[in-house]
């Protein structure tokens, strides 16, 4: 399939790629046969109400948790292989860091975790990325929720993914925090890294996400690829296309399956039966 | 199940439940004939043995108990290792099984002991090297199934058990030795005088029926629990491949209502 | 080497969290204290009384203040999740679980270095007790604990009561161990019988759980 890409050789490995990833929690499906791919460097929101599956994904592609069913490769690599854990990272509500310790007592365990050569610089470079610099000193328990972000989020980078994992990362977050974290983003997504953040609070990143994936009830029920400016057509009206199955006013455009040049019509091809408009 | 290429393989490789054979039946009357002739052969077909009494017939039923019961966690021990080498789970239905009929077993070993040491004996209970060790063995494989009850989640059973099985029958020689010096040093207040000195070709007959019948009653019953874990494994699979078709045929309005 | 300083990185972070939560050694000394302080209520301590089972109320003591450390082993990264944190790594799961062991070893060890001395004073140990033989068997001992501890912590932390669970894996495979060192420690006190083979006994289940624990490590730390 990679060879019909136009992208040629560098596209053919996208950032992560799952393949019908079902997951059950006793008899409960949390994910049911999701299959979607996001290549490197792009970004793509998860959608969803509580409740849909969307931590539950994010956790089975960060290696927090298995997949019951079918598998999750990051940049080529099949989880829980120790390659694709190098690659991912998780941002999520919990931070990761033991309160009792500092922050940066915290990032020197986890440099230690992944096998980090020159600790110290490593962290300073995370830190600074995600705006962290001052915070290194403090214990974990004295955090602000803004700083805590702050906190874990240098943790995820510190291994430098190709693949940031966010799971609700502005919620409970005040503006000014909301701000600096979307700024941190941004330039993440300029540095070439590919960004998954599942949030409720569409409007902060539908302008600038490429794909949109939707689960409900732990299904993808609409998979969106959507190139740079979603131009013209509010993603409210694509969800509801999806669940009604009707086409929504002003569409037309979403009726081309090819919506883009760089690989979404693979991303469709994984799971031809997938509900689609 | 309609065959829908958007099941995973995993489910689609589940073992299928085996189709009721008459052999089963043959088998389960087989074991059965065979336990009536070893209960004919322990209560009425072997002499009685002379300073003990009509007690010792109890020891036709206590002995193979206990050989067959560890061989049942032989067997257990096997399915752990199978287990985690291949991940199977036809080996974790395996070690299930062979965990709770070897326990059945060695219970029925454990209750005859002290029917028959009050009156020989003049007590209950005495820990006597053979005693403890099986004894600490029951206790073990108790934690086993307590393992398996405290954890949640059917993914992770499997696979803490099978680590568990294998913890459990490393200790078993290190035990062996440990109660044979802790005991030698204090022997036992009651020493069974010579039990397999000279004896009776009858009484030998005996043994050799009850082990024999014990042998077919614990592969019938570890066959009879094993299928019922296969059986469990299949519908669990059916179930989940109707929830996950359900989804690709885009039943979202009206799917299974768990969770809005 | 990696393996080597993430074990070493993992107990400096346990002592470290101990050193300033305190949440298992001050449990642990006084969980003891208590254990030694009701047996001489119960028992009416007095040297005779030593000479018979001493061993056996020091180790049960022991058990259960390591009891604590064991628990704590692997829920002291409950806080934040950051077992999760672990597994996410790609980290080896050995030498994490290495560190573990050798953190629960050093807390225990110090405990029952303050208990030691205590348990002299409060029993009246005899004079003719080889003191070098007790700590000998209490090293090899707290290790047979230790190792298969914190390997049936990680065990009980799937569980929803995994403080519950623990002692339920732990002691039944301990049994071995346990006659061991209360033998062998009898043996010390009372400077009568042979030790040397409990002590052999004790450091064959020792290798034995240690290479096991490693070996098995993954399937005690693998994602859920």
């Amino acid at each position: 399939m990679p060879a019909e890409l136009p992208g040629g050789g560098r596209e053919a490995t996208p950032a992560l790629q799952c393949r019908q990833v079902s997951r059950f929690f006793g008899s409960f499906p949390a994910l049911r046969n999701v299959s979607f791919r996001l290549e490197r460097g792009r970004m793509l929101a998860l959608l969803g109400s509580n409740g849909a599956g969307k931590s539950t994904l994010l956790r089975i592609i960060a290696g927090a948790l298995r997949p019951t069913y079918g598998t999750v490769s990051i940049a080529g690599v099949e989880l829980p292989g120790e390659g694709a854990k190098r690659q991912v990272g998780l941002l999520s509500h919990e931070s990761f860091l033991h309160p009792a310790l500092s922050v940066a007592e915290n990032l020197a365990y986890y440099g230690q975790l992944y096998g980090i050569d020159d600790a110290p610089a490593a962290i300073a470079a995370a830190a600074e990325r995600a705006g962290a610099q001052h915070l290194l000193k403090l214990r974990v328990a004295e955090l602000s929720q803004g700083m805590r972000q702050k906190a874990a989020l240098t943790r995820t980078l510190l291994h430098r993914p190709s693949l940031l994992l966010l799971d609700e990362p502005f919620a409970s977050l005040d503006r000014a925090s909301v701000a600096s974290l979307l700024e941190s983003l941004r330039q993440l997504r300029a540095d070439g890294i590919a960004l998954m953040i599942s949030t409720h609070t569409e409007h902060l990143i539908e302008s600038w996400a490429d794909q949109f994936l939707h689960l409900e009830r732990g299904m993808a029920i609409s998979r969106q690829g959507i190139e740079g400016e979603a131009e013209g057509r509010r993603l409210d009206d694509h969800v509801a296309a999806a669940v009604t199955g009707r086409e929504a006013a002003g569409g037309g455009r979403a009726s081309q399956p090819a919506l883009n040049q760089r690989g979404e019509s693979a991303n469709q091809g994984v799971d031809p039966r997938g509900v689609r408009r | 199940m309609a065959t829908n290429g958007q099941l995973p393989e995993e489910l689609l490789r589940i073992p299928q439940p085996p189709a009721a054979k008459n052999w089963v039946r043959l088998w389960a009357s087989i074991t059965f004939a065979l336990l009536l002739l070893g209960l004919y052969e322990a209560l009425i077909g072997a002499p009685t043995e002379a300073t003990m009494g009509i007690y010792q017939r109890i020891f036709y039923f206590h002995v193979p108990a206990a050989m067959i019961g560890f061989l049942s966690f032989f067997i257990n021990f096997l399915a752990s290792i199978w287990y985690l080498l291949k991940r199977s789970p036809r080996a974790d239905a395996l070690a299930i099984a062979t965990a709770e009929v070897g326990l059945a077993f060695l219970s029925i070993n454990l209750t005859t002991g002290p029917i028959w040491a009050k009156p020989v004996w003049g007590i209950w209970w005495t820990w006597d090297a053979r005693l403890t060790l099986t004894l600490i063995i029951w206790v073990m494989y108790v934690s086993y199934i307590v393992l398996r009850q405290f954890t949640p989640s059917a993914e992770l059973q499997p696979r803490l058990s099978a680590a568990l099985g294998i913890f459990i029958f490393a200790a078993v020689p290190i035990d062996y030795m440990a109660i044979r010096w802790w005991r030698t040093q204090h022997p036992a207040p009651v020493i069974l005088g010579g039990k397999n000195s000279g004896l009776d070709p009858h009484m030998y007959f005996a043994v050799l029926c009850c082990e024999i019948a014990f042998l077919a009653l614990m592969a019938t019953l570890v066959r009879f629990r094993y299928e019922q874990e296969i059986v469990k494994h299949w519908l669990e699979a059916r179930r989940r491949g109707v929830l996950l078709t359900q989804g690709e045929l885009g039943v979202t309005d009206q799917g299974p209502g768990i969770r809005s | 080497m990696s393996f080597v300083s993430l074990t070493l990185e993992t107990v400096k972070r346990d002592l470290r969290l101990e050193l300033r939560t305190r949440e298992a050694m001050s449990a642990m000394l006084f969980y003891a204290l208590l254990v030694i302080v009701i047996f001489s209520f119960a028992f009416e301590a007095e040297a005779s009384l030593t000479t018979r089972v001493g061993g056996g109320l020091l180790w049960v003591a022991f058990l259960f203040a390591g009891m604590v450390a064991l628990d704590r082993a692997l829920g002291r990264e409950q806080p934040d999740n950051c077992l999760a944190g672990v597994r996410m790594s790609p980290a080896s799961r050995s030498a994490f679980l290495a560190g573990k062991f050798a953190s629960s070893f050093l807390m225990m060890a110090v405990t029952e270095a303050i208990l030691l001395p205590l348990f002299a004073v409060l029993f009246n140990a005899p004079p003719t007790a080889h003191w070098g033989g007790i700590v000998g068997t209490a090293v090899l001992g707290t290790w047979a604990l230790a190792t298969n501890g914190t390997y049936f912590s990680a065990m009980s932390n799937y569980a929803r009561q995994r403080s519950l669970l623990l002692p339920l894996l732990l002691l039944p495979v301990s049994v071995p161990a346990v006659i061991a060192m209360v033998q062998a420690t009898q043996v010390y006190l009372t400077g009568e019988g042979v030790a040397h083979y409990w002590l052999k006994l004790l450091f064959g289940f020792d290798v034995i759980y240690t290479v096991l624990g490693l070996l098995l490590a993954d399937l005690v730390l693998e994602a859920e």
